[in-house]
């Protein structure tokens, strides 16, 4: 991502007048670029749901009525679509963190290769979430 | 003989982390395959079940181990964050400071219930 961002700068560059600043609505990231964004905000969403999640497996843990009480819940509609989002926000990481793990062995690393992972990561995505909505409904 | 001071500095600053960040991604990849497929193809509906899922101490290790390496990713993951989005030091230092705070509470809490709480 470093990389993708050193070519919009330098591409900028070439202008015939400079910015003085990065304006983010003149940015057009590279898909590996957007990728790499999706990748830190779901990591950071991850994080945000930790609690909620010991919070649930202590209460379904708790006896047969907390137990009650989580499925109760994740069977209503907004529990359900909660889940869904989840799962896809951990599909996505998941999917985007495999690929940077091949690439952190050198597999993938050429521009036009590391694109296309980035777009079949996406499209991966998306077909795992329809996957789980098929699943929780 | 190589010299100890050839590695002063920062060359090997945030080897330590990358490797960290990558090894525990791995565990924590696998886990969740297994304990998707495992809730997937065995569903449990059942307290009882579900209990004594927990209870196996094989379950209760690999849970541990998983949330030691959720809170280690999740420090590298927030702290890299943290270091490129927030520039003024208070800032950084505040969230650094609850994030790991957080974290640290995540991790006892979480240990708490699979050692005792819940799992008696």
């Amino acid at each position: 991502m470093r990389l993708e961002l050193f070519e919009v700068a330098r591409g900028m560059g070439q202008q015939q007048k400079r910015p003085v600043y990065l304006n983010l609505l003149q940015i057009r990231l590279p898909v590996g670029g957007v990728l790499s964004i999706c990748h830190r905000i779901s990591g950071v969403l991850l994080v945000c749901v930790l609690p909620p999640a010991i919070l649930f497996l202590q209460l379904s843990l708790s006896g047969p009525e907390g137990f009650q009480v989580v499925r109760a819940y994740l069977e209503t509609t907004t529990g359900r679509w909660l889940t869904l989002g989840i799962l896809g926000i951990m599909l996505l990481h998941f999917l985007a963190g495999i690929r940077h793990l091949f690439m952190d062995l050198e597999i993938g690393i050429t521009r036009t290769q590391a694109r296309a992972s980035a777009w079949v990561t996406f499209i991966l995505g998306v077909a795992g979430v329809l996957l789980f909505a098929v699943g929780l409904w | 003989m190589v010299s100890r001071n050839q590695y002063s500095g920062s060359t090997r600053k945030g080897l330590g982390e990358w490797i960290v960040q990558r090894v525990s991604a791995l565990y924590l990849a696998g886990c969740v395959v297994a304990f998707g497929v495992r809730l997937t193809f065995w569903p449990i509906d059942d307290f009882y079940e579900w209990h004594e899922w927990w209870s196996d101490g094989a379950v209760r290790v690999a849970a541990a181990l998983f949330l030691f390496a959720v809170v280690l990713h999740a420090w590298i993951g927030m702290r890299s964050v943290f270091l490129d989005y927030l520039n003024p030091f208070w800032l950084r230092f505040t969230m650094s400071t609850l994030t790991a705070v957080s974290l640290v509470a995540l991790f006892v809490w979480g240990s708490y219930l699979l050692a005792l709480g819940g799992l008696r």
